[in-house]
């Protein structure tokens, strides 16, 4: 436990250190300059707007739904969690999936169609029981869940 | 165990940073000022009787700016946002649009002050993620209304966009920096009254996109605003220029309390057989679920002024989607419900054109109306090569701007196709303020002179030009004297180069009887009846040359000229009149020269002498009687009108019309 600690604090000092170093660089970089590219025929230069998702969370998006699409088929929930956002856990935390529902909805998700990409958030659409359905994944922090299936 | 809780806190805080906001200031809130202002232009300025002589496309102007380019700055305390400032040139359009960035920076402290719940007594964001279970370190307990209306924190708030904005107007110093901060106060003011168009951010449902993303505004992109920029929009009251009318801050709680009402976030979905939703809060009274899903598992809710077009079901023409159910409830037997794709995608159809459309009252309500006007273009009397501009500009009152605005920069004078920027040193009026102008400006005849106000972007024109010219004073068929008439109606055209207008009057009564039966009955030989019919006026319009009248004049020193007085023409005004007649039996050439305000009109007549027109008027008459056509003798016999008479009429008339 005093290892634990300790490892922590260190881990913190240096999350403290790094924190601190990034105000105090950027301060020195961006304190009221005058900026004469900024100024060129009155417009300022625009950044590319609408910032996309990269190839590799895309991938990482599609794992996690062929994943989850498994573990529904399997019925073994314990494999399912680590899947799911912190609401779907909680929707599903008493959940039966040892039933043919969960199977068949694995089975669907396993067609599913990711339709819509966000850097933070990927629609996807899937077919059950003869009606369209939609889900998501979203990024929390750096992995992907499940969300609003 | 302090810690893990400590480090765990760290990374948090570290987290937060990540952009947690309603539409990414990246592109879509950007999208959305950029929007709103060309529809502002386009619709709201041209029905504005004090806009429509107004543009936004004026001159660049100083501020301090951090842009897209400047980089996120998410870490950052509040304080901080004094130190993220680049000082800058931008057109207004620009500053208005980037500050739908710059809104956002430094992000951690301004994600926790966009939120506004109006249905409770506390507004600001009391709910933080779940993952957390406490508050952030800093919860300023500050709503977004209060934001930009009261806190004396936001140095871009309406507030002091506006304390802004009077200053960079007294200043003497044109596109002063004052103009970029307040134009930055605006576009942070659209962006906040935007963000009220975001379901979670009145239905206090704390989200950070990157931890615990809101579905609605994660997928909103700069294209969706462009693609849902013209559907209906909220029933409310945008009109906020108007004194008798709302204020923004009314539309801006009605717009947070209208989304409230009408759209849920992910985690304000109420659930069957409970009073709290996903976020552990107690649910909204409105929207509602009820009944019935319809046959494609939708539940709806009607929203006034929505028409639904994209489902077939005519029981839902008037209504929109407002939830779903999870398919994961069939594990439960339960029903889960949930907002989906085609939730959200429908939402926006009415959201994104009201945030649009309450951007837009964020300009109206910003700028203060104006009135340009000229008063008075006169020769300068010190500098025969200019004229003096007098004009003003008046404040008209809105909500927002009662009256009393000081101006010292941006009047400009532009004379032909030359724009005179007139610094408030050398008004001629005074020197406190440029309210009221008094410049000299170098113009000719023909010029045509306007006055406009740039105010760091914000132009007001005159609604009149006025030229430096005799296009007002010039003669019409009104003026002609009695018993004769201009040739035609007008238009008349004057030489704009030589300051000349030619006319031709004529006797139409002896016109009449020399067609009146189709040939000439009165043809009287020895008299040349075009000759005696038509008097030839060549009128002169010249500014005054202090020191040389006489050269102007010309034949002072080669032909005698007769002083006719002013008793000629009484009343006219004249400061001096010269005449000179040139009578050689037959025709008459006569100058007449008149001065007023600073106006030489010359005007000059050649036509049959008076002699010789009274001798022809008298035989026309003499063979009137012989036709026995008694009114037609007696109209000739009344002709009495000499030459003199001619010329002091038209300069009668046309000392009537110098300015």
């Amino acid at each position: 436990m005093y290892k634990m600690d300790a490892k922590l604090t260190v881990i913190l000092a240096a999350l403290i250190f790094l924190f601190a170093g990034c105000i105090g660089s950027q301060k020195q970089e961006v304190n009221k300059q005058s900026d004469n590219n900024g100024g060129v025929n009155g417009t300022t230069t625009k950044a590319v707007l609408d910032p996309v998702p990269g190839e590799e969370s895309i991938a990482a998006s599609k794992k996690l739904v062929a994943n989850a699409s498994s573990a529904f088929i399997s019925g073994d929930k314990g494999a399912l969690m680590p899947y799911l956002s912190e609401g779907m856990k909680e929707t599903l935390a008493d959940a039966d999936l040892s039933t043919p529902e969960a199977a068949a909805l694995g089975k669907a998700l396993s067609e599913a169609v990711l339709t819509e990409k966000y850097t933070d958030l990927m629609v996807y659409e899937f077919e059950y029981k003869g009606s369209k359905q939609y889900f998501y994944t979203i990024k929390e922090g750096e992995e992907w869940k499940i969300e609003g299936l | 165990m302090e810690n893990r809780r400590t480090l765990i806190l760290a990374l948090l805080v570290l987290f937060f940073a990540v952009n947690a906001f309603a539409y990414s200031n990246l592109g879509p809130h950007q999208k959305i000022n950029e929007i709103a202002i060309e529809k502002f232009i386009d619709k709201i300025m041209p029905e504005d009787p004090y806009l429509k002589n107004a543009s936004l496309d004026g001159v660049m102007s100083k501020g301090l700016a951090w842009d897209v380019s400047d980089g996120r700055t998410g870490i950052y305390p509040l304080e901080y946002s004094q130190e993220i400032a680049i000082d800058r040139m931008k057109f207004l359009k620009d500053w208005v649009i980037d500050a739908g960035f710059s809104a956002d920076e430094p992000e951690t402290p301004m994600a926790l002050r966009h939120f506004y719940d109006p249905t409770g007594t506390t507004h600001y964001l009391t709910d933080y993620p779940k993952i957390w279970g406490f508050p952030h370190p800093e919860d300023p307990k500050m709503s977004a209304v209060d934001w930009v209306f009261t806190s004396t924190e936001n140095e871009y708030s309406f507030l002091n966009g506006k304390k802004y904005f009077t200053h960079a107007l007294a200043d003497s110093e044109p596109g002063n920096i004052n103009y970029g901060r307040a134009w930055r106060s605006v576009g942070e003011t659209m962006h906040l009254i935007s963000d009220m168009t975001v379901p979670a951010h009145v239905r206090n449902d704390g989200h950070i996109p990157g931890l615990d993303p809101d579905i609605y505004e994660t997928s909103v992109t700069s294209s969706t605003i462009e693609g849902y920029m013209d559907g209906p929009i909220a029933n409310l009251n945008y009109k906020c220029a108007d004194p008798k009318g709302t204020d923004l801050k009314t539309l801006m709680e009605g717009v947070a309390k209208w989304t409230n009402a009408n759209f849920f976030s992910k985690d304000t979905v109420p659930q069957p057989d409970s009073d709290v939703t996903a976020n552990k809060k107690e649910k909204y009274p409105s929207p509602e679920i009820t009944g019935e899903p319809n046959n494609n598992g939708y539940y709806y809710w009607k929203i006034d002024n929505y028409r639904n077009y994209d489902d077939p079901d005519a029981s839902v023409s008037d209504k929109m989607k407002l939830a779903t159910t999870q398919v994961t409830g069939i594990f439960f037997k339960k029903t889960i419900y949930k907002i989906d794709k085609k939730v959200t995608d429908q939402n926006r159809e009415m959201l994104i054109p009201t945030a649009i459309r309450a951007s837009e009252s964020v300009l109206d309500a910003f700028l203060p109306r104006f009135a340009v006007k000229i008063d008075s273009v006169t020769v300068d009397p010190k500098d025969p090569a200019k004229k003096i501009v007098e004009a003003h500009i008046e404040q008209i009152p809105t909500k927002e701007w009662p009256g009393d605005l000081a101006i010292g920069n941006g009047a400009h004078i532009v004379v032909g196709n030359t724009d005179n920027m007139m610094m408030l040193a050398d008004n001629l009026d005074n020197k406190l303020n440029q309210n009221r102008i008094k410049y000299s400006v170098t113009a000719k005849e023909g010029d045509k002179i306007s006055v406009y106000y740039d105010l760091g972007g914000y132009k007001i024109g005159a609604a009149e030009q006025k030229q430096v010219d005799f296009e007002s004073m010039i003669l019409t068929s009104e003026d002609a004297p009695p018993g004769l008439k201009l040739e035609s109606d007008g238009p008349f055209e004057v030489e704009h180069s030589t300051g000349r207008q030619y006319l031709t009057l004529y006797n139409s009564q002896m016109n009449h009887i020399i067609n009146k039966n189709g040939y000439p009955q009165y043809i009287v030989p020895g008299f040349d009846c075009v000759a005696t019919n038509t008097i030839e006026v060549t009128v002169f319009y010249q500014p005054r040359i202090t020191d040389g009248m006489d050269s102007l004049l010309g034949m002072k020193k080669s032909v005698t000229r007769t002083p006719i007085g002013a008793t000629g023409i009484d009343g006219a005004g004249f400061d001096a009149i010269y005449g000179q007649s040139e009578d050689n039996g037959f025709f008459t050439g006569y100058q007449a020269i008149y001065e007023k305000n600073g106006w030489i009109i010359n005007i000059a007549i050649t036509a049959a002498s008076d002699t010789q027109r009274k001798e022809a008027y008298k035989t026309f008459a003499a063979r009137c009687r012989q036709s026995m056509n008694k009114d037609d003798a007696k109209v000739f016999e009344d002709m009495t009108v000499t030459n003199i008479d001619m010329v002091k009429h038209l300069a009668k008339r046309i000392a009537g019309k110098i300015p």
